[in-house]
């Protein structure tokens, strides 16, 4: 029963309309278009009234820069790696996708552990969603976001524990670009709420 | 399932060097983050943080190798996006003056 359920699992991810585009990769995109919108919107609205209130740098000044940056870093390195886990699907070896998926994990793991760590320390230091408009767009856009890469993670260990069993290893593409969205939307977040002090 | 020129094309990127442009970028943009003159050190860092989501959708998420369809989808998100844009610019430019 699970054979014949992986069977046509594999046949429904072949299916194209006239785009010719298979309807898994067409269905992600997609979606990350509707993203586009949802977080492009709300740094469009920090943009604007970040223009409007220079003394939000005072504010944006007790953001921790460097975990920041410790975290781009950690972003940036699990988007290699979940390149490279799809680089291998396209060659054929799954131990090395789902070793690299593995290691995506980690690196989505560490970036929540130290978000949870810079929440922490600023509401300890009595910046907290309520403290004024600027640290509402904080914990707003980059909790939005903390969501999505929690999101992310069940769902590539949920592909990593599939392709472990030589199982559905196509949607590791699919995955990967939701993954590499979630690198996009930070790359913005970090300079406009940490360097922009 | 990829299309067979997707998989060829995407297999020949070498993603460590695209890591290391990135990495770079990130180094660069620390740095002006402590540049005396604020304001052109943002918008220098900003426009660093446009190329760096640009290379990792050309690359990372493969947007060189797909269809033009693909490429379209990506742009109606975008186009909403700056009709969004265009109109919350009016409304206060409007409301607070230019």
């Amino acid at each position: 029963m699970r054979a014949s359920s992986a069977a046509v699992s594999e046949s429904e991810s072949e299916t194209t309309f006239a785009t010719s585009v298979p309807t898994g990769r067409l269905g992600i995109w997609w979606f990350l278009a509707s993203e586009i919108v949802i977080f492009g919107g709300l740094i469009t609205i920090y943009v604007l009234f970040r223009l409007r209130h220079p003394e939000w740098a005072e504010q944006a000044a007790h953001t921790i820069t460097a975990a920041g940056a410790i975290n781009t870093f950690v972003l940036l390195t699990s988007s290699l790696t979940m390149v490279l886990a799809h680089n291998a699907v396209e060659r054929g070896n799954l131990k090395v996708a789902s070793a690299a998926l593995l290691q995506t994990i980690f690196g989505g793991a560490i970036f929540v552990g130290i978000k949870a760590f810079e929440y922490g320390h600023e509401i300890g230091a009595g910046f907290t969603p309520v403290s004024g408009l600027f640290w509402s767009f904080y914990y707003l856009m980059t909790g939005l976001h903390a969501l999505h890469v929690i999101g992310g993670l069940f769902a590539i260990l949920a592909i990593q524990r599939a392709v472990a069993r030589g199982r559905n290893p196509h949607r590791v593409e699919f995955v990967g670009i939701y993954w590499h969205f979630v690198d996009v939307v930070w790359i913005f977040l970090f300079p406009l709420l940490y360097l922009s002090s | 399932m990829e299309t067979p020129s997707h998989a060829a094309d995407s297999r020949h990127v070498n993603y460590a060097v695209i890591w290391g442009i990135l990495m770079a970028a990130l180094g660069v943009s620390l740095v002006l983050a402590y540049h005396e003159q604020k304001a052109l050190a943002s918008a220098i860092i900003f426009a660093i943080a446009v190329v760096k989501a640009g290379i990792v959708a050309v690359y990372y998420m493969h947007l060189k190798f797909e269809p033009r369809y693909i490429v379209l989808t990506v742009l109606a998100g975008l186009v909403c996006l700056a009709i969004l844009f265009a109109g919350l610019l009016l409304d206060i430019v409007h409301v607070y003056g230019g």
